[in-house]
């Protein structure tokens, strides 16, 4: 299937009015969007934007205090569990469990998920994500590499509708990296919906369609590329970094030099 | 139903061949075996010691001869256990998970019933291997035993899961109405819980003797009967009735009868509490949040470090005690911990030195000599081994720092002495205020204690050192409840011995020294006593110091061969 009549179908993610507070701080405050099926939509905004308190609300993790989330159709609230059956989730850091070796990982991932006949598919990715040397290693003996591909290997199996990933890429050498980013877009390619936050402005360059930037909270802009460049008066050919400093606010060089020479144009 | 979800049985089943299998692989080598082998035959030991101690003193009718309704008596200690583990229920709301599981399961597709079922199930296999020890203990005071045995088993089981509901309905309130249970009372009644438990299982362990030798209680089961049988208090006991019941049931039948009601009883609480309709996501998101921080702090520090630092607190200045150059900076840093953490750690540390001192105070109280020159030696020893071992503001809680440790500008030697030095010279004071507050209390002055107190600063560091080097020589970090607890164990015990043997050789060289020398002068002075213990002082206090020089000169070597890339889990 193409790409484009991919995206044209219903969203396979949809958020609407998504507001999350703590201790009266509001994280997130009504965020709505819609991710289709086969697309990939960057997250960006700075620290605290609350990136990672939006995935988390759409994974279930965090309850949902104000809004609505519906993965391939299912509500988060009322269908969770079939909502949930539809949705991976990557943590930044992820946490495999000590004592279960990668491959029964896998084979827990598969129960959960009900995944029929997933040992095939199950040595395809641990193939595919460079692991097939420690497919008998247990967590707690795993690098940070490592885990970040087993997680990747849990998401994976399922074929989910929608994946969520909260900076993917952190821990994995050149090598890795480059497996990652083929594997995400042959993931979206095969019609999963992939939210991927990063503060690798050129990761979500080189792969988002569209772009979601949030700052303390709040949508700051949606859309792709071009129309950040239109929206947010950036020059023609300004890169992801100078969109994304003038969407979140301006950016100062604090080198005297700059000063001086500031003063001077002045 | 009970059973639970299909995958959370399947991960269970995983994670138990996991612990298998990682009890094979330190079975692999042998030292593994042998660690393996003293932890479990030094646990075997523990139970069988408590299933004897019994038997030895003839006390299968233990309850027999007091004026106390058996049943009653079993209705009062499940209701006093109750208490104490609801009021655990405070510091665990919500569903606890461990950190390494908690997003995974919230993300993936099972209900949250499923998750409290797989939760309590855990629960229920760890509380069966625990309370062996009071299945045990009970064994021997039921009128049948095995009544005894399975009973206890049955009751813990159900406290489990009444804990786990009290814990949702706790995180249900937090949601709801914001902390309105104070952590200091949900604290206050589990410090009376568990010297309560304490006085239980002492008593129940060494009989009526603990009560009348330790706590002066005689005639106390006439009082305790009088309680027992007031209406309101028998009205209160009521719902722990089935239980007591099954626990003393006299025959098979009455046993199969109450243990079927009490299994009722169980199923049923195990379902309410996986259908109550509570989101306890978040309130268990920060609880599994809390949990795995204070126990990586217990792990770095010891039992004393579990407690977080008050802002309050941080805001004061600690002065540099030490001096002000590189060597000061590094006994400045571990003080600022000490200090720190004082506000609960040093109130603990004082706490136990003070049970010490009373404990051997009352059990030298009968012999003049032993208590005025003995008795501080022996509060000296105690302390500084409790202490050494509870507050461990020492190279235990640098583990992870040694990287950066070791590049810091100061000779391996006096670094090892800048991070023992505020430990020591804290325990040396705490010790010292014991003994001299003991001494002043009792009228009970010996020039004995002058000699302790003189020489005690100079053994401390001795033995931490010695205890560090151990340590610097086989990191190894555990804390309680973690996998492989008979193989830790083991290991505990062996490095324990090490440590203990190296000290008592160098005590025995120092003491055989100073003894020969005062031996010679006093064959040839006729000194008095007091000259006598003097000059041990004057002889070992110059070998203590020496030895610690040389401890110190160990310790660097250790840091500098330190490998900062091995496993210390």
């Amino acid at each position: 299937m193409e790409t484009s009549e991919l995206v044209n179908q219903p969203p396979a993610l949809t958020v609407q009015g998504l507001s999350r507070r703590f201790d009266g701080t509001l994280a997130v405050d009504d965020l709505s969007f819609e991710v289709a099926r086969g697309e990939i939509l960057g997250l960006v905004g700075p620290n605290g934007a609350g990136k990672t308190t939006t995935l988390r609300s759409v994974a279930g993790i965090l309850p949902l205090q104000d809004g609505k989330v519906a993965i391939g159709g299912f509500d988060l609230v009322a269908d969770e569990v079939e909502a949930k059956k539809g949705l991976a989730w990557v943590p930044d850091n992820p946490e495999p469990f000590d004592s279960l070796t990668v491959m029964e990982h896998l084979e827990f991932t598969a129960k959960l998920y009900r995944v029929k006949d997933w040992r095939p598919r199950a040595e395809m990715l641990v193939d595919r994500f460079e692991l097939t040397e420690k497919t008998t290693a247990m967590g707690s003996e795993l690098s940070r590499g490592m885990r970040q591909k087993l997680a990747f290997c849990q998401a994976w199996l399922p074929r989910p509708r929608v994946v969520l990933m909260d900076e993917p890429l952190s821990g994995l050498d050149p090598r890795g990296i480059r497996s990652a980013k083929h594997a995400i877009r042959e993931l979206a390619a095969e019609g999963t919906a992939v939210v991927l936050s990063s503060h690798l402005l050129e990761l979500i360059e080189e792969l988002s369609a569209r772009l979601l930037i949030i700052d303390r909270g709040k949508r700051v802009f949606m859309g792709t590329l071009g129309e950040a460049r239109v929206h947010l008066s950036a020059a023609e050919g300004s890169s992801l970094e100078d969109i994304f400093l003038a969407a979140t606010g301006e950016w100062r060089d604090p080198t005297p030099e700059a000063s001086t020479e500031a003063g001077a144009a002045e | 139903m009970i059973g639970g979800d299909p995958a959370l049985r399947t991960l269970a089943r995983l994670k138990f061949r996991g612990s298998l299998r990682k009890t094979r692989k330190r079975l692999k080598t042998f030292s593994g075996i042998v660690f393996l082998l003293l932890g479990g035959g030094l646990g075997a030991f523990w139970l069988f010691s408590i299933y004897m101690s019994g038997e030895l003193k003839n006390e299968s009718d233990y309850f027999a001869g007091m004026s106390i309704d058996l049943r009653a008596m079993m209705q009062a200690v499940m209701a006093f256990f109750t208490v104490v583990s609801l009021s655990s229920a405070a510091n665990v709301r919500g569903l606890y998970l461990p950190k390494n599981e908690i997003e995974t399961l919230f993300a993936a597709p099972v209900s949250r019933r499923d998750l409290v079922r797989y939760r309590m199930q855990n629960d229920a296999w760890r509380t069966m291997l625990g309370g062996l020890i009071f299945g045990v203990i009970m064994m021997r005071r039921a009128p049948v035993g095995l009544h005894g045995l399975l009973g206890t088993l049955l009751a813990l089981l159900t406290l489990v899961v009444v804990r786990q509901a009290v814990s949702l309905l706790l995180a249900d309130v937090t949601g709801r109405f914001g902390h309105l249970f104070k952590p200091r009372v949900a604290k206050l009644v589990a410090i009376v819980g568990g010297v309560g438990i304490w006085i239980f299982v002492m008593t129940l362990v060494m009989g009526d003797d603990f009560l009348v030798d330790f706590l002066g209680i005689e005639k106390s089961s006439e009082a305790v009967g009088a309680v027992l049988g007031h209406p309101i208090v028998q009205t209160l006991l009521m719902p722990f009735y089935p239980q007591a019941a099954m626990i003393t049931a006299e025959t098979p039948q009455a046993f199969l009868l109450w243990s079927t009601v009490c299994l009722a009883i169980y199923v049923g609480l195990f379902e309410f509490t996986a259908r109550l309709p509570i989101d306890f996501r978040e309130t268990s998101l920060e609880t599994s949040a809390t949990i795995a921080k204070k126990l990586d702090r217990v792990k770095r520090g010891g039992v004393f470090s579990a407690g977080t630092v008050d802002q309050s607190v941080a805001n004061k200045r600690v002065p540099w005690f030490f001096g002000r150059g590189a060597f000061g900076a590094v006994a400045w840093v571990k003080a600022t911990e000490i200090m720190r953490k004082g506000q609960r750690g040093l109130f603990a540390s004082l706490f136990v030195v003070g049970m010490v001192t009373v404990v051997i105070s009352m059990i030298t109280r009968e012999q003049p000599e032993l208590a005025s020159a003995l008795a501080p030696l022996i509060i000296a020893v105690l302390a500084v081994l409790y202490l050494s071992g509870g507050m461990r503001v020492d190279f235990r809680g640098e583990l992870d720092r040694m990287e950066h440790i070791k590049s810091w500008p100061l000779a391996p030697s006096r670094l090892f002495t800048a991070i023992l030095l505020p430990q020591v010279v804290t325990i040396s004071g705490l010790v010292a205020l014991a003994i001299l507050g003991r001494a002043a209390l009792l009228d009970l002055w010996h020039p004995a204690i002058a000699a302790a107190l003189i020489v005690l600063p100079f053994a401390a560091f001795a033995w931490m050192a010695v205890d560090n080097l151990v340590f610097l020589f086989k990191p190894v970090r555990f804390v309680p409840g973690q996998e492989g607890t008979l193989h830790h164990t083991g290991r505990a015990l062996v490095l324990f011995f090490l440590r203990m043997v190296i000290f008592s050789v160098l005590m025995a060289v120092i003491a055989a020294i100073s003894f020969v020398a005062v031996w010679g002068a006093e064959e040839l002075l006729q000194w008095g006593e007091t000259a006598k213990i003097f000059t041990i002082v004057a002889v070992a206090l110059p070998m203590f110091i020496l030895a610690d020089w040389l401890l110190s000169l160990l310790g660097g070597l250790l840091i500098q061969r330190f490998d900062v890339s091995r496993e210390t889990g």
